[in-house]
């Protein structure tokens, strides 16, 4: 049995509160999420993902219920939430854009440095982590501004690894990549959640990346949560997900054609080579068992 | 069939005016390709393949260091007819925020035509039939921030129609939409290729989006790699992955399948097409 390490109680939050144009951004959120997941969050464009995100690590404070860290709260004491902040690493959509020193070395120094590290834990850390994102030690003399967008967002994401957060939210980290840097970016996640143990949670708009990489499934909907399960429990809800506006993975959805046709098929198929083998073993039974 | 756009032996680079000693690096590379009147072309590549500066040169946002680009027979290195050519070819480019001026999406759709010179009264016909081809036009009264992605793109869509183009450019222009917003810019955009004729070019990382158009080409380089129908490209799964692109899932299934002795058509192109080929495949064996 897993140990649950972070968990939200009945958390709402809602926008301009008492004005005409208060909004539930998130409503009655439980949720409870045990260490090393690799947890793919998906949700519609104003489902919630970003507002509870934002949560998790005490960027916003929820108008009621709570989020327990190691099943402490949060806020228990708020000049404590510095520390939860370093422990829940968050890396924002476009983390690029937050690039700001002369070298790829000090902007990986920069969240370290403010947890107060020694120099050498600091540069051992950063000499970890630039391998983590798939570049390796040359990079760490360049300006980050002469990097590829690929590139600049790695060293971005390097930089809240060197932090060595318990878990690392990041937000649509594979946003406005080619397909070869939206793969590269999320092998880089399933290694690192391997290597170091690391809870791991990130947003993505692609059914296809989720299944792939991802343990667990998180599905916002109109500011609810919808399902929070194993991906082949959240893909099993394929009419539901589609009404809100979501899709499943276009290799499941063949297989799932397959089965409503009446042929004994397998629809937890997330991979090409899996669908290859559910396919090679249909068709050598053929149409015997229809 | 026209030919719209032309591009002849068109080699293009950066240069960096501060630092003349760097060599500059070739983005276009002895290209030449033309594009048909009508057509909607859908052009596929790496980062940093050429795919935007081959869009800027459509334009004459950049001009050529050797050879020549015409747009509807015009030379894009003439000076003197800038305007005409920008009217001709509307660009829309990646970033919603990036390219909303005005605080009112009408305003900001009258944006173009105010700076070509439309008379006023004529303006106010062309914004209200372009927010009408977005289905924006219950929105023309709101701030542009208050919308989704997909809303936004179409606003600039609706901006670069109400300067009447011949040719709309969408440089990666779904890349940073949700699903929803991406089907609603690509049902748009055919919808005016379909309805009015106008010429599109559709620079996307998105294979699925790629397969809608009646021509994909595929650059490296800033070279054209393949050049074809959807189910004539995407059969070079192995040239395409080589050079860091993807096919389409039921593609790349296929070639699989195919591999292991299953007879299959190689050109199939999404899944309901493989579904329909497994299905005939398995009643033929009943």
């Amino acid at each position: 049995m897993n140990s649950t390490l972070l968990e939200t109680k009945n958390l709402t939050y809602v926008y301009s509160k008492g004005t005409s144009s208060q909004v539930h951004a998130i409503r009655d959120i439980c949720l409870k999420i045990e260490k090393s997941e690799l947890v793919g969050v998906i949700g519609h464009t104003g489902s919630g993902k970003s507002t509870l995100i934002q949560h998790l690590n005490g960027l916003l404070k929820g108008t009621s219920g709570t989020v327990l860290l190691d099943g402490k709260d949060i806020w228990e004491k708020k000049s404590d939430i510095r520390k939860v902040r370093f422990r829940v690493g968050v890396c924002f959509q476009y983390p690029e854009y937050q690039l700001f020193e002369d070298t790829v070395y000090k902007d990986i120094a920069f969240g370290p440095t403010n947890m107060g590290l020694d120099r050498d834990e600091i540069d051992r850390r950063i000499r970890e982590v630039i391998y983590y994102v798939g570049l390796d030690e040359s990079y760490l003399e360049k300006s980050p501004f002469d990097l590829s967008g690929g590139e600049k967002r790695r060293v971005a994401i390097a930089g809240v690894m060197a932090m060595q957060p318990e878990i690392l939210i990041l937000d649509e980290p594979c946003a406005g990549l080619d397909p070869k840097g939206r793969e590269t970016i999320l092998s880089m996640i399933k290694d690192y959640r391997e290597k170091t143990g690391s809870t791991v949670l990130f947003v993505s708009h692609s059914m296809e990346d989720i299944s792939k990489i991802a343990t667990k499934v998180l599905v916002m909907n109109e500011s609810r949560l919808a399902y929070y399960d194993t991906v082949d429990e959240v893909f099993r809800h394929a009419d539901e997900l589609r009404n809100m506006g979501l899709n499943i993975p276009r290799l499941t959805k063949l297989f799932l054609m397959l089965r409503e046709k009446g042929y004994d098929v397998n629809t937890n198929v997330y991979t090409l080579e899996k669908a290859k083998q559910e396919l090679l073993a249909l068709l050598s039974k053929g149409g015997t068992d229809k | 069939m026209e030919n719209y756009i032309e591009f002849k032996d068109v080699s293009f680079a950066y240069i960096d005016e501060y630092d003349s000693t760097t060599e500059n690096e070739t983005v276009i590379d002895n290209l030449s390709v033309s594009i048909t009147k009508g057509d909607f072309v859908c052009v596929l590549g790496h980062n940093g393949c050429g795919k935007s500066t081959f869009a800027k040169l459509c334009n004459a946002i950049e001009v050529p260091l050797s050879g020549k680009v015409y747009v509807d027979g015009i030379d894009t290195s003439d000076d003197d007819r800038l305007y005409d050519i920008r009217r001709k070819v509307g660009m829309v480019f990646q970033n919603p925020d990036n390219q909303i001026v005005a605080t009112i999406v009408e305003d900001d759709v009258a944006f173009g035509p105010e700076n070509l010179g439309v008379e006023p009264s004529e303006i106010r016909v062309r914004v209200d039939e372009a927010l009408r081809q977005v289905e924006m036009y219950d929105f023309r009264l709101s701030e542009p921030h208050k919308l989704s992605g997909g809303q936004k793109q179409r606003v600039a869509i609706a901006g670069i129609i109400a300067m009447q183009p011949e040719c709309i450019i969408l440089d990666e222009s779904t890349s940073m939409l949700d699903p929803r917003g991406r089907r609603e810019v690509i049902k748009t955009v055919k919808k005016l290729n379909e309805e009015q004729g106008i010429t599109v070019i559709f620079i996307t990382h998105y294979m699925d989006e790629a397969v809608e158009a009646d021509r994909v080409i595929v650059m490296d380089d800033g070279k054209i790699v393949l050049d074809g129908t959807p189910r004539d490209v995407f059969v070079h799964i192995d040239e395409l992955k080589e050079i860091g692109l993807d096919v389409p899932e039921a593609t790349e299934l296929t070639a699989m399948l195919i591999k292991e002795g299953v007879s299959l058509r190689e050109d199939i192109l999404d899944v309901e097409e493989l579904f329909d080929s497994v299905v005939k495949l398995m009643e033929e064996k009943s």
